[in-house]
This record gives C-alpha cells, structure tokens and sequence, in this order.
C-alpha cells in the first residue's frame, strides 16, 4: 500500500510541476472565437476609420498650405471646413488606444482638453520654445489648438485673418502649420504601421480580443464619457466647467462631436453591415439574447440623451447642467453593462489581477 | 463509553507526519507569497485596508510586514522540525492570523483553514515523535498519543469537507451548473480535457461530482476497505482543481492533510524513508524510539484542551449556520457567508460608484475609486457590503479632512451575480455616511429579485 500511495505521489508532484507554469498566465479566451472577431474589427472598423481620418488630414493640410499661401477669407473658410471634417473622422479613429497609438499618446496629443491657452500663447510668441514632443505639451496642440487658431482668436472672420497678416503673422502661420503637420505626421506612423503588420499581428493573435475590449470599454469611459461630458459638467468636482467641453471656441460644433463618437462606439459593438462578426453577435452566439437586446436599449436611451442636450454643450452646462448629467447616466448605464455583465459572459479580465482565489 | 475512547490511544507517527508536512507546506507558501511580490502589492501598496468587523486594531505593519512574513515563514520551519514546537506553532498561529487579519480583501476560505489548523496544532502532541524537541527532551519521548488528537485533526477535515459540499447543495450549483459553466468555458486551452469544457454536460457533471465528492469523501476515507480508492480521489480531484482555476497551495495542503486518515504503517514508513534520506545527508544522530510510553497531558492540561476543543469545534460546527439568521439571498448580501467553505459558489462582478454630497453647499461630485483603492480592493469592494459601508466611512472621514464638515455617501452599485443581469445591490438614496456596522442585517442592500434555492 505504501508504495501504492508513493506512486500516487509521485504522479500527482508530476502532475503539479507540468501544471504549475500556467497559474495566472492569461490566457487566451475561449469563450467565443476570437479571430473572426478580430479580423472584422481590424477591416471594418479600424483600417477604414483610420484611412478616412487620414484621407481627411491630406485635406487638411492642402487646405492650410493654401490659406498659409494665401491668407484670404474664402481660404480660412475652407481650411475651417476642412479642420471640421478632420476633427469629426478623428472621433471614430481615435477609439484606438493600443499598439503604436498608445505609444505615442495619439489620443492625448490630438484631443487634450480644455486646451492651455497660455501655453500656446507663449509658443506662438517664441517659436523657438515650440516643443510638442513633451508630456505638458499635450494640452498645448492637437485639434483644440487648431480651434483656437481659427476659432478662438476673434469673433469675425476678419478679426481672425487679421493675426495672420499682421505684424506676428509669421509666428501664428509658423504655428498653425506645425501643429497641423503634427496631426497628420502622427497619424501617418500610426497608418503605417497598421499597414506594414500590426493589421497581421494582430488579426492572427486571439489574446488581442481582451486587450481590444479593454481598450473600448476604458475609451467609452474615461473619453466618450469622462472627457466630454463628465468634465464640462464637474462629475468629480462638483463644480461644472463649461470651457472644458471639446470645440470651445465653436461651441456650437461640440454636441456633433460627442454623436459621432458616440455613434461610432455604438457602430463599434454593433458591427457595420459589412461585418461577419461583431461584439453584439458573439453575445448573440454565445445565447446571451438579453444581454445584447439591453446594451442596444441603452444605446437608443442614450442617443435620447444626448439628443436632449444644446448642441453648445456649454451653453447647457450652463443653463440646465442636469440634463449634462442625465446624459452622462444614461453612457454609464452602458459602462456598468460592458463591465459588469459582458465580462462576466465574455470572461474578459478587466484587468488581471495577480493573485489567488478560492 | 465516552471514557473508554478517551482513553484510547494510538501510535504517534502520523501526528509526526502531519506536523512535518504542514510545516513545509506552510513554509513554502510563506515564501512562494513573497517571491510573487505580493506582501507589497497587498499589504504594502494599498493606502488603505479593509478591517474585519471586531478587529480593527490589526494594522499593516508598512515594510515591517515582510519581518512578519519572515517570522511566519521560520517559525513554520520549526514546526516541521518539532523544534521548540509549542512555541513555534502559537507563533505560527498568530503571525498568520495576523497577517490574514490586515486585510480582508485577500480573505480566502484556505487561509482560514491554515489559521484554525494551526490553532488546534496548539493544543496536540504534535512534538512528541521525530522531532528535534523529542531528541532534546528524553522525557517528551513517547510513541504513543490519544486517539482523539489526531480524530481532531479528522474532524476539521470533514467539517471543511462536509460544509463544502453542503452549501453545493442549491440551485445555481446543480440545476443551472454555475459559476463553474462560466469558469470551465474559458479553459478550453487545458490538454485533453480542453475541447470538451465547452459541453453543457461538462458543467453539469463537474458540478455534481463536486459536490458528492465533497460531501462523501471523508467518509470514504474513513473506511479501511474504500480508503486507498478515496485518496485516489482526492489526488485527483485537487490536482484537477488545481490545474483549472488560481487556488495556489490549497490543492497541495488538502492532499497532505488528507494523508491523516492512513493508518500508522503508512506513516512509520514515510518517517523511516524520511530518515534514511536524511541520514544520507550525513545527520546520523537522530533516533525514533521503541519503547512504548504514551504521552499523558497533565490532569489540569487535559481539561483545559479538551474545554478548548469542544468549545472550539462548536463554533465551526455552527459558524457556518449563522446565516441563517439574515434575510434575503446568502449569496447576494453575503452577509454570513465567510468562514463557512462556500468554495468557489459564486461568480460576482460589480460596478460600485461613490457620490459625495456636501451638506451645507449642495455640491455632489463622484469619486474615483483608484484615487483611494487598489484594483484588486476595488474588485472585492464592489460586490461586499461590508466593504462598500467601510469604503463609505473612508471617504466621508477624508472629506471631513478636505474640509467639507458634513460629507453624505451615496453609491451606485451594479452586481452580476453567477451569470444573471447586473441589479441594483444597494439603495443610492442612503446616505452610508450616517449607516453603522454591525452583525445586524443591512438594510439598504436591495433585495436580490432571482431565487436561488437550496442550503
């Protein structure tokens, strides 16, 4: 008997040792296939979205090198279109904050606000101080820097022209071009390296699916919600700040903003009608009816939410910030799904945490 | 008939045997705890703990809490060696305990079972036998102990067992197979059990076999003819375990205690292979004896033990039953839910959001809880109550610091509970700044709409 139970040991220590080197280890799901998934995020979703907002900036940069040519209204009007459109495409390619995006602090670098006007004062008054590489520089550039540039720096199209032909113009046009040929060089390393492999890797690695939905969930949360809504009506002050809302200094442009990026999140997990696979239908696979039929329920509450608001988000701020606040309930309706049922379904780890349970 | 048993006695070896194999079980978990780095991530890092109810004057010790895990460590190693035993184990006991006091986000049911184990190593013989104490001390020597030392080590062995299963015994567990349909699907990668895990009937079965097996096993293990069968059983089932989900060193303790349920020849021959290994290290000076004395506890020692003991296994007997006296589901308030091994029976994930309200000028704003918690407390605290209301108090006395004189908290809080919808867990209209804890029923936890039937 001895012996008996000595070869049980011995085959159960075996046992523990093969064992013992994937407690812990993330490992891939296996909940629902994950590569399809990923390959109808990367080709319907990110390429496209990226390649938009690319194509976009081309125009962008066309559209100031001909008002920096030639400092007329017409061309300040076109340049504004063109910033508009580009700052619009930005809120769906900017969803993607992983891989090189992360990185380089893409998001941060094209979409910090409230925008440090001082900062980009003192940039535009020393050129040679200009330096955008830098971690405080991040709320000093990007598209609120662009508003600023053609919103903000007067209420009539002459007042603005004016600052770039008068006396300083050559520090404001050597500004505007700079920050311009920021947005587009940065999306550019980013275009390429989707192009190159990153679209390969990451079609071909499941584990990316964690990491994706992650990455959608903290977007949804900290950018869509926090930055846009939770901020401007001081969700975690107490006290509203209506300048921090995206497009100040065009008010009137922020609530389209918010619906493209809310759309765009919502077209996100739905998947466009060219995709195969989708959040939504793995839900659907997975037999988890109710839960799909509520995120979409949500999603419908919370564009009447946001329908609701001004389209000058400041201004509802500051009229009726409640209404701010009921938007921003209704988007957290949404997180508190993605985070607390979906995962549970999906068995996505929120974040991996690194210890024993029982 | 009372008297007669209590008089039995039997030989020592497997008492040795334990105590040798919980020492060095103990001592590489010490060790394996802090090579992760989990004494700074735990216990070092966080800003703030979560105290248990009753002892809030259990402190982290900052970077002292590794002199402590090294204290708990060494102090493990003594017990496997029997030297200055009863020292070493009441050190034991309460530097683990201690440790497992600070905080009870890393509350798990097997370190409760290393607590209380140790706690009764106290009070048993354990050093009599191959033990450096024994070697020293001519007078400890005995090869004989009471039965009821090592029954009492049975004991707890079946009350873990037991109550494990007993609290399988309900709805979600056997009709519905959850949390483990949840848990075993994402395991699909594990060899050759992988491609089936994904089965509906692979949850079902787990979950029964499970439960019968938890319920059942010590009494297989108690027979003679069925005991090497059951011990089968047990390697297998923890090795199992161990192989699908986190549980660090349960599996491996559970095996070695287990072992107790052999009778002497087994673990006479583990002590003589234990020797021979050792003496081929070149420690030949160490003997075990023949002669044949009994250990005896002094008359006033006996009846203290055995006082302690009763009372002792009292408690574990009907801790587990206290929830009973609350309202509403077990498994939703978790109020009367630690303690208890209720292993593995619930699936939960929780989205808790602190609003603070300033009385005097009206202005709200919400909290975020990385700003006061780590991930893993944030985790726990989202489903607990007991965690949200001392969260609660947290916050409510570091606003009164910032300056707000009366700070109110409310939360919004959302539960999954083992795969049905997220709900509403506690009333955001209560002001948790004013609530009080105790053992009473928590009122503001809103009730749990979906039944879950069973013990």
């Amino acid at each position: 008997m001895v012996k008996k139970v000595g070869v049980l040991i011995l085959v159960f220590s075996a046992l523990l040792v093969l064992s013992c080197d994937d407690e812990l280890k993330p490992s891939e799901n296996n909940v629902f296939d994950a590569i399809p998934l990923l390959e109808n995020i990367v080709d319907t979703h990110i390429l496209p979205e990226y390649d938009t907002f690319n194509k976009d900036l081309a125009k962008l940069v066309a559209a100031k090198d001909a008002f920096l040519t030639n400092t007329t209204e017409v061309n300040l009007v076109s340049l504004r279109e063109a910033y508009l459109q580009a700052y619009t495409t930005f809120q769906a390619a900017g969803k993607y904050d992983f891989g090189l995006a992360n990185d380089i602090r893409f998001y941060l670098n094209l979409n910090s606000h409230p925008l440090n006007v001082e900062k980009v004062e003192s940039f535009i008054s020393t050129p040679e101080s200009i330096n955008l590489e830098r971690i405080e520089s991040q709320a000093s550039q990007g598209f609120p820097a662009v508003d600023y540039l053609l919103n903000g720096l007067g209420t009539t199209d002459s007042e603005v022209l004016a600052f770039y032909t008068g006396s300083n113009a050559e520090n404001y046009t050597f500004f505007l071009s700079k920050i311009v040929d920021r947005i587009a060089n940065l999306t550019q390393q980013i275009v390429t390296d989707w192009e190159n492999n990153f679209a390969d890797i990451v079609k071909n690695d499941a584990e990316f699916a964690d990491l994706i939905y992650n990455n959608y969930v903290e977007y949804f949360e900290r950018r869509l919600r926090s930055t846009k809504i939770d901020f401007p009506a001081g969700k975690f002050s107490g006290i509203p700040n209506a300048k921090a809302i995206e497009s100040v200094f065009k008010p009137e442009e922020s609530r389209g903003l918010l619906l493209e990026a809310f759309n765009s999140a919502r077209t996100f997990y739905l998947g466009t009608e060219n995709s195969t696979s989708s959040w939504s239908k793995i839900l659907l696979d997975l037999d988890e009816k109710g839960l799909d039929a509520r995120i979409k329920l949500e999603f419908i509450e919370a564009e009447i939410a946001l329908n609701a608001l001004n389209e000058n988000l400041s201004s509802q701020v500051e009229t009726d910030n409640t209404l701010m606040l009921a938007a921003r309930d209704a988007l957290q309706d949404l997180v508190i799904l993605f985070k607390a049922d979906a995962v549970s379904v999906l068995e996505i780890p929120i974040t991996i945490v690194d210890n024993d349970g029982d | 008939m009372l008297s007669n048993y209590l008089h039995k006695t039997t030989k020592a070896a497997p008492i040795a045997v334990f105590r040798i194999l919980f020492g060095i079980l103990m001592c590489a978990s010490m060790i394996r705890f802090w090579s992760k780095g989990w004494i700074e991530q735990l216990y070092i890092a966080p800003k703030f703990h979560f105290s248990y109810y009753g002892f809030e004057f259990v402190k982290p010790l900052g970077n002292w809490t590794y002199l402590l895990f090294a204290i708990c460590a060494l102090s493990a190693l003594t017990v496997a060696l029997g030297y200055k035993y009863r020292i070493s184990i009441i050190v034991f006991f309460l530097s683990f305990t201690y440790i497992e006091l600070i905080d009870k986000t890393t509350y798990l049911n097997h370190y409760y079972f290393v607590s209380i184990l140790s706690f009764l190593l106290i009070f048993l013989p354990a050093h009599v036998y191959y033990s450096i104490d024994a070697l020293k001390n001519k007078k400890l020597q005995v090869t004989s102990i009471p039965q009821w030392c090592i029954d009492a080590l049975k004991l707890v062995l079946a009350i873990v067992y037991i109550y494990a299963g007993l609290s399988k015994i309900n709805s979600d567990w056997l009709l519905h197979a959850q949390p483990l349909k949840i848990w075993l699907r994402t395991r699909s990668d594990f060899p050759v059990l992988g491609s089936i895990l994904h089965y509906s009937w692979v949850h079902y079965f787990f979950s029964w076999f499970g439960m019968l097996y938890d319920v059942f096993i010590v009494f297989f293990l108690l027979k003679k003819s069925t005991r090497l069968y059951a011990y089968f059983f047990v390697v297998a089932f923890h090795v199992l375990t161990r192989m699908l989900f986190p549980i660090g060193m349960f599996p491996y303790i559970m095996i070695a205690c287990t072992l107790v349920f052999f009778d002497v020849v087994l673990h006479e021959k583990i002590i003589a292979l234990l020797r021979k290994g050792i003496q081929k290290f070149g420690i030949k000076k160490h003997g075990i004896y023949t002669s044949n004395n009994s250990y005896e506890y002094s008359l006033k020692g006996l009846k203290l033990v055995q006082g302690i003991l009763i009372l002792f296994f009292a408690i574990q007997l009907l801790l587990p039953w206290r929830y009973l006296s609350y309202p509403g589901e077990l498994f939703w308030t978790e109020e009367g839910y630690r303690f208890s091994w209720r292993v593995m029976l619930v699936e939960k994930v929780g989205i808790a959001t602190f609003t603070i309200v300033d009385s005097d000028t009206g202005r709200e704003f919400e909290i975020r809880n990385n700003d006061f918690l780590t991930t893993v407390q944030i985790k726990q605290m989202s489903t607990q109550p007991d965690f949200i209301l001392e969260y609660a108090h947290k916050l409510r006395d570091h606003y009164i610091k910032e300056g707000i004189i009366t700070p109110q908290v409310y939360v919004k809080c959302y539960v999954t509970l083992n795969g049905r919808l997220s709900k509403a867990f506690i009333d955001p209209t209560i002001n948790l700044a004013n609530e009080k804890e105790s053992f009473a029923h928590k009122k503001w936890i809103l009730p749990f709409d979906g039944t879950i039937k069973g013990i």
